[in-house]
């Protein structure tokens, strides 16, 4: 059997000089080729894989034949960001990690092929049917992943559904939170205004909403999917020196300088820290070498088996000479005016902590400075916390919102919640996380006019 | 006279109407061999023998694009069909060639291929200049499902048994080399036509001509194809597709005459060189596989029939011709009560679910998978009808397994409620 069919990417030594996308699609002829060689399995693994469940060997089939609408019908059937998941999944640790091929030769392409079907739809301007609704108002506050999700499950079952947006574009992590060489613009433009055309109204720059005021104003039920948007910072010595920068914030600026055609920021000849080993780390490590950074050092105080980003992004990183400073914990920023360097402390593992992963401890006496010039801190996100203190009937726990697994029902009757804010961590697990709360959300409704 | 080819240890001459090849690979009558210059090239490359594009008393111009592809997958050709008709060269200009060939390679077969109408004089005619080159045989071209029988030829007479046997009766009246009449599959029972030949006095059949066809629609323009400037015609369908036709029409004339038999259609590879063999051909014509991948395959074709027969003991490739046909009966005559059933190796099951969907859809309903998608075949349930092995996609992984005899044959009733 024949193995996979490459997917053209950008080599390393050219991309890091620009923004433009790494990855480019498959054109029709590899499409068809890679579509082939699924064995278009019965119960296939690929699509309980996939957190969105769709049945992937039906859209590849429908692909091999050349039946490309259709293929763009079955993945649009579950998954509303098809274009977005099918670059940004991390596909060998879902949908592509227990496909049959690979017990032949190699895993069948599904991501590479989902984007290719989305990019279809995308340049054929396939566009939705208006759906028309029938039945109650539901609100949706933020428009990132889960919430897109939400309304458009809930559109189709035939609800009323506003979203509300508090920043000035639509899409949460689509339009702010991922470097556009992995998600172009126009692509997360052109999914959230799918999601307009069937027929959702997104407000966008409103206050943040209290849920009591939407109940007020006549919505039947609310779904929360406000997200992770604001960095957690490291509260150590200097965080407040020039050349300091929150992870998403030196992300969100880096994606509306290029959305918005605005000149980017330079790095030209810095050397930049960043803090942390989740993915926003590891893309600000690579946007910083785009940005003409001499050098880029991801700094993390456990090991890279504890390392929470995906390990393809690590080795995109690598590739692209990121470097990795692991078992060190900054605890200061030096310099006067403008960062001159980061102390750190190196580390040890000790036995696992309340993470499950194991604990780094100080080793004392072992302090040294790294000479940067840039440091960047991304060890996580968390909620707004002005919607918390908005909306203090919904429980919170460990910075999250408590919701029922089942129903996506947050302590709150009649308010539900998905995405980041919840559990998240990917975008597709936020899409299934917001189908799982609009499933919910119908059954509550339904039952309550019963 | 020369001494056929050995490769390694597997003689592959043979013996065809009393011509000596030192293989058994041709080229048919077709474009590979539209010219001197291809013919020499091909010799050059190794086959043992050509048979020269079919040769009319007027030259025959052609449409174009006259090619088209039956698709498998993303590129593979599963098959293929022109609409091209016999030579749109003079016949003055091909004789003295043939004539030049021949006395290049001597030791090589060079076979004319003619077509006319239903006419004595002109057969009679075309056969008496064609001899005189020198060539080692005549075929004849009475075969030809295209363009050619709406003018009286080709296959208009070769799906007829008195027009068959008129011909090869006129051209052996006046031929002083072996006569090899083509035989087409477009007929209802090829063994008519090929015991008509012989009963006239044909010293071979060759077989089969194309096999008449309709290659599909092009669903971008939404014209036939191919498609000459938006029609097209029924034409001749050859390539892989078409090999089963071919390997039982070549057993069908085996069966049915006596005489010696060139297989054409579908062959590719010396896998299909052999199986053509087997059910009784002794020489083989190649084309769609050449005009795809060059003359230079003769030597894998050559190389894979020796190592086949040496593996398998063989000393001549003589031996291995119609090595198959007292395996092939009536179906009424095979063995209803021998059973087999089939099991799935849990070690290579790669749980794709192929076999389950397949057996419950359209077998016995005798496959279930576990948790985990391993497939396990129920054996009281299972038939043997053989679906699960066609279906799964690893190699040795469905193995079949002979059980006792059935005490009658099965009959199977339907469970109630």
């Amino acid at each position: 059997m024949a193995g996979r069919v490459p997917i053209p990417t950008e080599p390393p030594r050219k991309r890091i000089r620009n923004f433009s996308e790494v990855v480019s699609g498959y054109d029709l002829q590899r499409a068809i080729a890679e579509a082939s060689r699924c064995l278009y399995c019965y119960n296939a693994p690929c699509q309980k894989d996939c957190p969105a469940g769709i049945d992937i060997a039906e859209f590849i089939d429908r692909i091999k034949t050349g039946d490309m609408r259709g293929a763009i019908e079955v993945i649009r059937d579950e998954n509303v960001l098809p274009g977005t998941c099918g670059r940004v999944c991390p596909v060998e640790e879902l949908c592509e990690k227990n496909c049959c091929s690979e017990k032949l030769n190699e895993p069948i392409a599904i991501g590479a092929l989902q984007r290719f079907a989305a990019d279809y739809e995308k340049e054929k301007g396939i566009k939705p049917k208006r759906l028309e609704p029938t039945g109650k108002k539901v609100a949706v506050i933020g428009s990132g992943p889960a919430s897109l999700a939400a309304a458009s499950e809930l559109l189709k079952m035939g609800y009323k559904v506003t979203v509300f947006e508090s920043r000035a574009l639509p899409g949460g992590l689509l339009s702010y939170g991922i470097s556009p060489y992995k998600l172009p613009k126009d692509v997360a433009d052109w999914e959230i205004e799918y999601v307009k055309k069937m027929g959702t109204e997104i407000v966008t720059s409103g206050p943040i909403k209290r849920i009591g005021e939407l109940f007020e104003e006549g919505f039947s039920a609310v779904f929360i999917g406000v997200g992770t948007t604001k960095s957690i910072s490291l509260n150590i010595p200097g965080e407040n020196l020039k050349g300091v920068h929150l992870g998403l914030k030196f992300l969100e600026s880096i994606i509306t300088a290029i959305s918005g055609g605005a000149e980017l920021p330079s790095l030209r000849g810095k050397r930049v820290a960043v803090i942390g080993g989740g993915d926003v780390a590891i893309v600000a490590a690579r946007c910083s070498l785009r940005l003409g950074a001499e050098k880029a050092l991801i700094v993390y105080r456990r090991s890279f088996e504890e390392m929470p980003a995906h390990a393809s992004e690590i080795e995109a990183a690598r590739e692209e000479s990121v470097e990795f400073l692991i078992l060190a914990m900054p605890t200061k920023i030096i310099g006067r005016e403008h960062v001159e360097g980061l102390e750190c402390v190196r580390m040890k593992l000790g036995p696992p902590d309340e993470s499950g992963r194991r604990k780094p401890i100080p080793i004392p006496g072992s302090e040294f400075k790294l000479d940067v010039d840039v440091v960047i801190e991304a060890i996580g996100q968390k909620m707004d916390e002005e919607f918390i203190r908005e909306n203090p009937e919904i429980k919170i726990s460990k910075g999250s919102i408590i919701v029922d697994k089942e129903t996506g029902m947050t302590s709150k009757p009649g308010v539900f919640a998905g995405g980041d804010a919840v559990r998240g961590r990917t975008v597709v697990q936020a899409i299934a996380e917001g189908k799982v709360a609009a499933r919910g959300i119908d059954e509550y409704l339904k039952r309550g006019s019963k | 006279m020369k001494k056929g080819e050995v490769l390694g240890r597997a003689d592959l001459s043979v013996d065809f109407c009393g011509l000596k090849f030192e293989n058994p690979f041709m080229l048919s009558s077709a474009p590979p061999t539209a010219t001197w210059e291809m013919i020499r090239r091909a010799f050059d490359a190794g086959w043992g023998g050509v048979v020269a594009k079919t040769l009319g008393l007027e030259p025959t111009p052609n449409v174009r694009p006259r090619f088209a592809k039956l698709q498998f997958g993303e590129k593979e050709m599963a098959g293929f069909e022109n609409i091209e008709l016999i030579t749109d060269r003079p016949i003055e200009d091909w004789l003295p060639e043939l004539e030049q060939i021949k006395k290049d390679y001597p030791d090589k077969i060079l076979i004319a291929s003619i077509m006319a109408e239903m006419a004595a004089d002109k057969w009679q005619e075309l056969v008496k200049r064609v001899q005189e080159t020198g060539v080692d045989a005549i075929e004849l071209n009475v075969s030809c499902p295209h363009g050619m029988p709406e003018r009286g030829m080709g296959a208009a007479i070769g799906q007829d048994p008195e027009l068959t046997g008129k011909v090869v009766k006129w051209v052996k009246e006046v031929a002083d080399v072996p006569v090899i009449a083509k035989m087409t599959p477009n007929v209802t029972d090829i063994t008519l036509i090929a015991r008509a030949a012989e009963k006239n006095g044909a010293d071979a059949l060759s077989g089969i001509n194309t096999v008449l066809s309709f290659m599909g629609v092009d669903l971008e323009t939404m014209e036939p194809k191919p498609s000459v400037n938006g029609m097209s015609a029924f034409g001749g369908g050859c390539g892989p597709s078409v090999k089963p036709i071919a390997l039982r029409c070549v057993a069908q004339m085996a069966k049915s005459t006596k005489l010696p038999i060139s297989g054409i259609g579908g062959i590719s590879t010396w896998r299909d060189a052999v199986e053509f063999m087997m059910v009784g051909a002794s020489t083989l014509q190649v084309c769609t596989a050449v005009m795809f991948r060059g003359y230079r395959i003769v030597k894998g074709l050559k190389s894979g029939l020796a190592n086949y027969l040496a593996e398998k003991g063989f000393d001549s490739v003589k031996e291995v011709v119609g090595y198959i046909l007292p395996k092939l009966t009536a179906l009424e005559k095979l063995d209803f009560t021998h059973r087999v059933v089939y099991e799935v190796d849990e070690d290579k099951c790669i749980r794709c679910g192929r076999c389950y969907v397949a057996c419950l859809d359209g077998g016995y309903e005798a496959i279930t998978l576990d948790e985990e998608g391993l497939a396990t075949i129920d054996e009281d349930k299972c038939d043997g009808c053989s679906l699960c092995y066609h279906v799964c996609p690893v190699w040795d992984c469905i193995k079949i397994k002979t059980m006792e005899k059935l005490s009658e044959p099965k009959v199977y009733r339907q469970k109630q409620g």
